[in-house]
């Protein structure tokens, strides 16, 4: 019993995390139509920016957190110009998978670059408090953990504020349910897609910091990071903010449960079969609208 | 206000807009009617810079703006309802509106714009929560149009108000329409015939295979048997 | 708008038929690549070339899916070493005889194929995409985390027999090896280019750039797809069980994004959905590669570097690149050496899908 519980609070807590990598790319797949197989990049930029500020200017890791959020949301605008945009509407090229092939690309470049800068050994980011809090008899949780879920639970409280309530985040979504329309009303849609690039690219920078001190970081931080993003991102189906946020927990409680009753080595192939199966009854996704996507 | 000359526009292989050349006076009411398909939603659209013209030149308000991005056009002042409404199907009717004060000089006012519209659409200001794709047919077109009235105009363009309506929807969009013209707003109205512009004193041209081949009067092109039987069938 | 993209598409998609390749050079590229380990007797080179021989054949099955189908698998890289684990697993474990166990492999793989091609057939390509490569990072992972020793986990299985090269000196068994891949190099692309110009290729065609004209042309887009599936996978897993004979290891090592990253910049630096493009763009990596395979982290960058500056700047890859300045260069000389016409380029051959 209390070992479930245990499961379900780190389910809970990873679940936070996946919403925040993949609430980003839904977001980019609402208004852009396409994957940012770059984000997995992004959790790493932000793993060393909040190492580097640590280990060289002596700075927690919440300082570390805005940093990472600024330098990568300029990473993400960057992204859009050099690997995007240029892509944007050419006749005969198929964009979906060519921004697809040109971030993953990106991704690629960046990896490899921090593995030459930083080198392959893993570097160690403290907690941002350390010790535990005890629930209930027999279930703890690490007071990091519970950092790290309130600040994604925050961030995506503001990223829905945002999106409903200002001009920009208006516009994003209007540029995602009608983008004639949005350019009608006056939307500058480039900017806009600069903007969501930034944002999600930010979000990832911020789980990145998150995870630093859990997994350490390395070359190939962001792997996992996306990949669970992409299960979640299936899972979910690409659809809306809300069912993307409910498929990250959902996958953070599963996996939890999983690794409980199964072991941890059985995680992924067994969550993998379930999504299989979502995939073979609901062929877009638990969330996802049948012709186009939107937010 | 507005004047094109000599434009131009193509869907990749398919010519549409073969040389037209039009101009709208300030505070003129100028009606375009013509079969469907034979370019009427390209010039609106080549206009507002959503299509990109192959050839000819768009001025607007004496500034040049083909090639423009139709956000910056938009900006400038000239609003453009188009076929089908196009809401945000996902968003609420109030977001949908406010989302017609995007430049930023309507945005400061959106809230009593938003009262505004709300005073001429009632209906919308019942609905004001409810999501735009849930709307009846009717009620999406007085979204549209209130979208529209949403920032300032110095021209407005509509795209066949009447699509797709029970008569008597027709007739009160069109109530509002007229309310809109009396206004003193310079507007270009896409129609498919003049059933429902009898009563505007108004400026017609017939688009017909890209081109503009008559023009006049509502009441001399209503006159002209041929016109009405050759191009619009009736 | 939407519909002009779609026209547009469809009179690239009918101009873009596959052109017939002239006998004469293609014989003469084939007696270069035969000679080669004659010639030219160094083994390392050889190593290198019969390696870039395997990624052709590996590179030609993905292109069958990726860049003919439209099929966005991105799996690819684990059909290709279930293939090879495949292979080494019953010739160390059952004595198959190897020759046997290249045909076992490719068995095993399109078998493997079958398990993610139901989902997947019925997927949008953005969804088929991420189903994809998450399989083949499930599969990775599995491998790794296995303890049961069957595959050895990370370390991979070694100690592979190889192929029954008996008798013959290490030299002469590197070029029967060499010889062979380059056998099933030819009988893949002979095999693709009938595949591409088959009724069964048109229609694959059609459905690619124009799925609502060819829906309405009786193409059933699930039967297309599963023949494509199927045949590629087996030709990868061919691939794989050759590699894992010729190596006489098979690892993790060859899955992941590292591998993978290669692989996607051979296809789109070649030319996604062309016949010469995986060739030739497998060519062009792995000699950028070996000229950078003293500094191995940079090696990566610059492939990723290349392949995003070719998706950016020529989408279409080299192949396309290539015709376009060939049938200019006709054209200038049909001329008289007046001037070039770049008012009309010429329809390229093949597209991104």
């Amino acid at each position: 019993m209390t070992s479930t519980v245990q499961a379900i609070v780190s389910g809970l807590v990873t679940g936070s995390i996946y919403a925040l990598m993949t609430v980003g790319m839904t977001l980019i797949y609402g208004t852009l139509r396409t994957l940012n197989m770059a984000l997995g990049a992004m959790v790493l930029v932000g793993g060393y920016v909040s190492w580097m500020l640590f280990s060289g200017l002596g700075w927690g890791p919440l300082a570390g957190l805005v940093a990472a959020a600024a330098v990568t949301f300029v990473f993400g605008v960057l992204i859009q110009q050099v690997a995007v945009r240029p892509l944007i509407g050419r006749i005969g090229v198929d964009f979906e998978m060519t921004a697809f092939i040109s971030t993953f690309a990106v991704a690629i470049v960046l990896a490899n670059l921090a593995l030459r800068i930083y080198g392959a050994r893993s570097k160690a980011v403290p907690p941002v408090i350390a010790g535990r809090l005890r629930l209930i008899e027999g279930v703890s949780v690490s007071w990091h953990s519970l950092v790290m879920a309130g600040v994604a639970i925050a961030m995506l409280v503001t990223l829905g504020i945002f999106l409903s309530k200002t001009r920009y985040g208006l516009g994003i979504s209007a540029v995602a349910q009608q983008l004639d329309a949005a350019r009608l009303m006056g939307i500058p849609v480039q900017r806009v897609y600069n903007l969501t690039m930034g944002v999600s690219s930010a979000l990832a920078g911020i789980a990145g910091v998150l995870l630093a001190s859990v997994f350490f970081v390395s070359p190939n931080a962001g792997d996992l990071p996306l990949l669970k993003a992409l299960i979640v991102a299936i899972f979910g189906g690409l659809g809306s903010v809300r069912g993307t946020i409910v498929a990250a927990y959902i996958i953070g409680l599963l996996e939890a449960l999983i690794s409980l009753y199964f072991g941890v080595k059985w995680s992924l192939p067994v969550l993998f079969l379930v999504i299989m199966i979502v995939m073979l009854i609901r062929p877009t996704g638990l969330f996802g609208k049948p012709e186009e996507a939107r937010l | 206000m507005l004047e094109t000359r000599n434009l131009h526009a193509s869907y990749g292989q398919t010519r549409v807009l073969e040389g037209i050349d039009l101009s709208v006076g300030d505070g003129e009411v100028v009606i375009v009617i013509g079969p469907n398909g034979h370019g009427k939603t390209t010039l609106l659209r080549t206009i507002s810079g959503l299509v990109a013209p192959s050839q000819g030149e768009v001025w607007f308000a004496d500034e040049r703006i083909d090639g423009a991005r139709p956000d910056v056009i938009a900006s400038n002042g000239l609003v453009h309802i188009p076929q089908g409404d196009l809401p945000f199907g996902d968003m609420t009717v109030e977001e949908n509106l406010v989302l017609g004060a995007f430049p930023a000089a309507a945005w400061a006012s959106r809230s009593e714009r938003l009262k505004d519209v709300f005073g001429i659409f009632p209906a919308l200001g019942e609905r004001r929560g409810q999501r735009a794709r849930t709307l009846s047919g009717g009620e999406r077109r007085m979204l549209a149009l209130g979208r529209g009235l949403m920032r300032e105009a110095r021209m407005l363009m509509i795209d066949e108000p009447s699509l797709g309506l029970a008569p008597v929807i027709v007739n009160e969009v069109y109530r509002h329409i007229e309310r809109i013209v009396r206004s003193g707003v310079t507007l270009l109205l896409v129609e498919e015939n003049l059933s429902h512009v009898q009563t505007f004193d108004a400026r017609v041209l017939l688009l017909e295979s890209g081109r503009i081949v008559r023009e006049g009067s509502v009441a001399e092109l209503q006159a002209d048997e041929t016109v009405m039987a050759t191009y619009l069938g009736t | 708008m939407a519909a002009a993209i779609d026209e547009a598409r469809a009179s690239i998609g009918r101009s873009m038929g596959w052109r017939r390749p002239n006998p004469f050079a293609v014989g003469l590229l084939l007696l270069a690549a035969v000679a080669l380990p004659l010639v030219w007797r160094n083994d390392y080179v050889i190593d290198v070339a019969l390696t870039a021989l395997i990624w052709m054949v590996l590179n030609q099955s993905w292109n069958l899916q990726l860049g003919i189908g439209g099929i966005w698998n991105f799996g690819q890289l684990a059909i290709f070493a279930i293939g090879g684990y495949v292979a080494a697993l019953v010739s160390l474990h059952w004595g198959l005889p190897p020759w046997l166990s290249l045909i076992t492999g490719g068995v095993a793989a399109a078998l493997a194929s079958a398990v993610i091609g139901i989902p997947i057939l019925r997927l949008r390509g953005i969804y088929a995409s991420l189903l994809t490569f998450s399989f083949g990072e499930v599969v990775r992972l599995l491998v790794i985390s296995d303890e049961s020793g069957v595959t050895g986990g990370s370390f991979g299985l070694s100690g592979i027999p190889g192929l029954a090269f008996e008798g013959l000196s290490p030299d002469s068994k590197q070029r029967a090896y060499y010889w062979l891949a380059l056998v099933l190099v030819v009988l893949t692309a002979v095999f693709v280019y009938l595949f591409i110009h088959s009724p069964l290729g048109t229609a694959l065609k059609a459905l690619r750039d124009s799925p609502a004209y060819a829906a309405s042309r009786g193409v059933s887009p699930l039967k297309m797809q599963v023949i494509t599936f199927g045949t590629s996978a087996f030709i990868a897993g061919v691939a794989g069980a050759f590699y894992a004979q010729y190596f006489g290891v098979i690892s993790p090592s060859v899955m992941g994004l590292g591998p993978m990253s290669l692989f996607v910049a051979m296809l789109v630096v070649g030319g996604l959905g062309t016949f010469w493009g995986p060739m030739l763009g497998t060519a062009v990596i792995m000699v950028v590669s070996e000229y950078l395979r003293d500094f191995e982290e940079a090696r990566l960058i610059v492939v990723g570097l290349i392949l995003l500056v070719t998706i950016v700047v020529a989408p279409r890859g080299l192949v396309a690149v290539l015709q376009q300045a060939w049938a200019r260069l006709q054209r200038w000389m049909a001329e008289g050496g007046s001037a070039v016409d770049d008012a009309a380029p010429p329809p390229a051959e093949g597209a991104a899908p």
